[in-house]
């Protein structure tokens, strides 16, 4: 397949000495209330922090990664721990009596003092329940309550409720950016559209979204954003995917076109001198689905290798801090480790309990 | 319970061709959406996935062994009815299992 450069920016990033990297500590949410720390040089779990609200459904790292930030359905709960001397620093519930709220993903401001969130709420009155209209909200994670909801105008309420897609905060904390069909970028101060990219025109005709990771990558640049974007060209409707960078900053962006797919990816991660990515591709349905690691070179965005795999029927994926293991886990106990060279599997560790979120790598 | 009936052939060549959209068989033509299984709906709404049938009918894109699904399934799919309301009155339906796979005979059985 011949590559095509649309955009001659060159995507030459920031390294981080792969020479320094050690291995890390990986946090998991599981069942019933719990994070549960796993060891990198060991393989093994070595330790676990106790919840007081619920399940974690999402975790996240805060900007400055000293803290983890642990979302529970139940309450719309919230829970801060200390990653240095793992202990719980505080729990709080955004629930309000009858009145519950649903976050659809958030994003942390620069300074960990505020959640940026798309959410609707549900009200229990005497005879009914009421589902109200979606809304962007700001939670001020000092003083643990709302700080400020903010009405979608109606035009975002066609595009799916404004819910949705991956959300990223800018390096100075002036804009969210939402990542959907079109990429959106809204002021975080009244949540007004200052700007928006549109996929389909005129960078490359038939884009039809853009895929990014979770924003838990560690090796992900700081203020760029590096995944994938699918198309499909207007004459023979053959779909093509692609690497898509954003600098959220410079609100800058370039597509580079890899070649025809015939399957679904999930997200890409990085190793840490952000050359190698690895993402984790899907032929078929069923019985007839087969499950493929994929490995990318960063710089060329080729793709340079791929291998069949035994894959679970769901589950979720990530990549070790010394970017050397593929870590499968999720929809159960146990966390597969494949060499990231080799494809072989390294050890299947039962950690002893199901997993319900994603997984933090925190590099050594 | 039907409220029109047709009495002119036009509105009966109507009739048949509403009910044409609507059956089951597919010849050979194209544009025709592809079959797709067609489950029992039983006391809850969504049945697909389940613990029967996946979403193709088969049994092969069940989560193996089927107790992982079990929490999975409540907390990040559609698929709440099958198991207790741990939200609201039964927060403690697996309060000693951790593990479904291993420890599933330890999950508290509820009766409504």
């Amino acid at each position: 397949m011949k590559r095509r450069d649309f955009i001659g920016a060159a995507a030459a990033a920031t390294v981080c000495s792969a020479q320094n990297a050690k291995p890390g500590q990986l946090f998991v949410g599981a069942w019933q209330k719990k994070v549960v720390i796993i060891d990198e040089a060991t393989k093994r779990v070595s330790g676990e922090v106790e919840l007081k609200l619920d399940v974690p459904r999402s975790i996240a790292f805060s900007e400055d990664k000293k803290k983890i930030v642990v979302h529970s359905a139940m309450d719309c709960g919230f829970e801060i721990i200390d990653i240095a001397t793992r202990k719980l620093e505080h729990s709080f519930k955004l629930n309000d009596g009858g009145k519950k709220y649903r976050l659809s993903g958030f994003a942390s401001s620069p300074d960990d003092k505020k959640l940026y969130t798309s959410l609707y709420s549900v009200e229990k009155k005497i005879d009914r329940f009421e589902v109200n209209k979606p809304q962007w909200a700001i939670i001020d994670m000092e003083n643990e309550k709302f700080e400020k909801f903010v009405d979608l105008p109606k035009d975002q309420e066609s595009r799916g409720n404004g819910r949705g897609g991956g959300l990223r905060v800018s390096p100075d904390g002036k804009n969210l950016y939402q990542f959907r069909d079109n990429v959106y970028i809204y002021s975080t101060v009244d949540f007004k559209e200052v700007d928006k990219i549109e996929l389909s025109k005129p960078m490359f005709p038939g884009i039809e979204r853009v895929q990014i990771g979770p924003g838990d990558d560690p090796h992900e640049e700081r203020g760029t954003v590096l995944g994938f974007f699918n198309s499909t060209d207007p004459i023979v409707h053959r779909a093509t995917f692609g690497f898509a960078k954003f600098d959220l900053d410079k609100r800058t962006f370039d597509f580079t076109p890899v070649g025809p797919i015939t399957a679904q990816i999930m997200g890409l991660r990085l190793s840490p001198d952000r050359k190698t990515g690895y993402t984790i591709a899907f032929n078929g349905a069923g019985a007839s689905r087969r499950c493929e690691f994929w490995t990318f070179d960063i710089n060329s965005k080729r793709l340079v290798k791929t291998q069949e795999f035994d894959g679970r029927s769901r589950f979720e994926f990530s990549l070790s801090s010394d970017g050397k293991l593929v870590y499968i886990y999720g929809a159960g106990n146990t966390v597969e480790m494949y060499d990231a060279a080799t494809y072989k599997l390294v050890k299947d560790l039962d950690v002893n309990t199901d997993m319900t979120s994603n997984m933090l790598v925190l590099p050594g | 319970m039907k409220h029109l009936r047709a009495i002119n052939k036009k509105a009966r060549r109507i009739e048949d061709f509403v009910a044409a959209t609507e059956g089951d068989f597919v010849a050979l033509q194209q544009n025709n959406p592809a079959q797709r299984p067609h489950y029992p709906m039983g006391c809850s709404v969504v049945f697909s996935p389940g613990w029967e049938v996946d979403s193709t009918g088969g049994t092969a894109g069940l989560c193996q062994p089927v107790e992982r699904d079990l929490y999975d399934c409540y907390i990040s799919c559609y698929w709440p009815a099958q198991v207790p309301d741990h939200l609201n009155n039964y927060p403690d339906w697996t309060a000693k299992c951790a593990s479904a796979t291993k420890d599933w005979r330890n999950i508290d059985l509820v009766f409504p």
